[in-house]
């Protein structure tokens, strides 16, 4: 139960996230958000 | 010259050949950490090693979701206007010692649930300040109070991102990456608090509302309690009760703030305000990766593990730290925060989160020194104080930041000793 929801924080998180890269932002700003991003999304699909 | 003592030093350069270009600025240094992890792995000779540049920020992942979680939580309560009516509440207390306690905590909330003391400037800080600007406090005093708040509560628990990225550094020696640090993050800020508060009480008082402060709103309320018993619960009876977690409990009351009102677009600005941080701690993640993975780590080890017989690893853990701080006054935190984990890594099996709360207390001084790209810079810049200067606003931390720097001399001496503060 609890490995369930440790995975929908994550995806929550991740798409909270994503939304958040689709505005308007600076370049560091942009990579920033996809460094935490990226390691959001290997996790929450099970890749790593 | 052995080819690690080459990586190391591109690696270094592209730091801080980037932290000085950029002035310390937070954003660019997460790219510089990430730049850095590429030229370290080129310089190897490895090409671009995606793999460990991926890899390394999973070793904070999940203390990342907890300090992801916190700033959710904060910021929605701050979205909602539950925290301006807080302040309320704390500004009508009458006694000074308590209105100033109150107000540092107050200040600190964010910083204690997130573990990160930008937060603290960006949310609380910035309605105190505000306040204290509308009351015509000088800039100085208002920096004295946003950063005492703001600083302490980084340190407080149950979050603390200077002792996240230290655990780091016992890999997976610590039961989990995060876990045990409530007491010894107590026991080393409470009393630094305490000095900060009584040393500072005529500034810290000034701050004051007459009149009835306006109701608290139900649910908000109910959720805020909900937390604190939860998080007051498990960090203090860690081995005997289990509740979820700090994430949980904070995952859970976002949720039920959004539905109170708070909305989706708040949560998603909420996170916001935690990505910059999260994202220097995870491009640190690779740093450290790519140092082990290229040998730099290797070459370190080889040269402190002579030193761990006779007690001297303490001596090696005591000298990175106190270059931690010196550098931090110039670099602000990404080289700082890879010493602390570094200073961490000879103890290995040893470490117990005594020590490492300890040793992370340089990181947090690191963060708080810097002249630039800092706290300072921070809260100056947030609140637009371009009357207060760098020294005049922390010289009030002075003797508060030095006993806490002897408390965590002592939990690094004697951690061992000290580790029934583990609950």
């Amino acid at each position: 139960m609890l490995e369930i929801i440790y995975y929908v924080i994550i995806a929550v998180m991740a798409v909270l996230l994503f939304v958040n890269i689709l505005k308007k932002r600076d370049l560091p700003e942009l990579i920033c958000i996809a460094a935490v991003l990226v390691t959001f999304a290997l996790r929450a699909l099970h890749i790593k | 010259m052995r080819e690690e003592y080459l990586v190391a030093l591109v690696m270094f350069a592209v730091l801080i050949i980037g932290q000085t270009v950029t002035k310390n600025e937070k954003k660019w240094a997460a790219v510089f950490l990430l730049l850095a992890s590429v030229a370290g792995s080129l310089a190897a000779g490895m090409g671009i090693r995606f793999r460990e540049i991926v890899e390394g920020p999973f070793g904070f992942l999940d203390a990342a979701l907890s300090v992801c979680a916190g700033a959710l939580f904060t910021g929605l309560l701050y979205r909602l206007g539950f925290m301006e009516k807080l302040l309320g509440h704390i500004l009508s207390i009458r006694g000074d010692f308590l209105r100033a306690l109150c107000l540092l905590l107050f200040i600190g909330m964010p910083g204690m649930f997130s573990g990160l003391a930008s937060l603290s400037v960006l949310t609380t800080g910035k309605l105190a300040g505000e306040k204290m600007k509308a009351q015509g406090i000088a800039d100085g005093k208002i920096a004295v109070t946003v950063i005492g708040g703001a600083f302490f509560g980084m340190m407080l628990p149950p979050n603390c991102l200077p002792a996240i990225i230290a655990s780091n550094g016992a890999g997976s020696v610590l039961p989990t990456p995060y876990v045990g640090f409530f007491m010894p993050l107590l026991v080393l800020t409470l009393p630094c608090l305490l000095l900060f508060t009584l040393l500072n009480r005529k500034t810290l008082s000034l701050l004051r509302e007459e009149g009835k402060a306006e109701k608290l709103p139900v649910l908000p309320l109910a959720v805020f309690i909900l937390v604190w018993v939860a998080l007051l619960v498990e960090g203090l009876l860690t081995s005997y009760v289990y509740i979820g977690g700090n994430t949980l409990a904070f995952f859970i009351a976002s949720l039920l703030l959004v539905f109170a009102g708070g909305g989706v677009s708040a949560a998603v600005d909420s996170l916001y305000d935690a990505v910059i941080p999260v994202a220097l701690l995870f491009t640190l993640g690779s740093f450290i990766e790519v140092s082990s993975m290229t040998g730099v780590r290797g070459i370190y080890s080889l040269l402190t593990l002579p030193q761990t017989t006779g007690g001297q690893t303490t001596a090696v853990m005591l000298v990175l730290m106190a270059i931690s701080i010196a550098l931090g006054f110039v670099l602000s935190v990404p080289i700082p925060a890879f010493l602390v984990t570094y200073a961490v890594f000879p103890i290995g099996w040893l470490a117990n989160p005594v020590i490492v709360t300890g040793i992370s207390v340089a990181a947090g001084l690191a963060y708080l020194a810097a002249v630039r790209g800092g706290l300072f810079t921070e809260t100056a810049r947030t609140l637009q104080l371009k009357d207060a200067k760098w020294g005049e606003s922390l010289k009030p931390l002075l003797l508060p930041v030095l006993l806490m720097l002897a408390l965590a001399v002592v939990m690094v001496l004697y951690g061992d000793p000290l580790d029934f503060l583990i609950m």
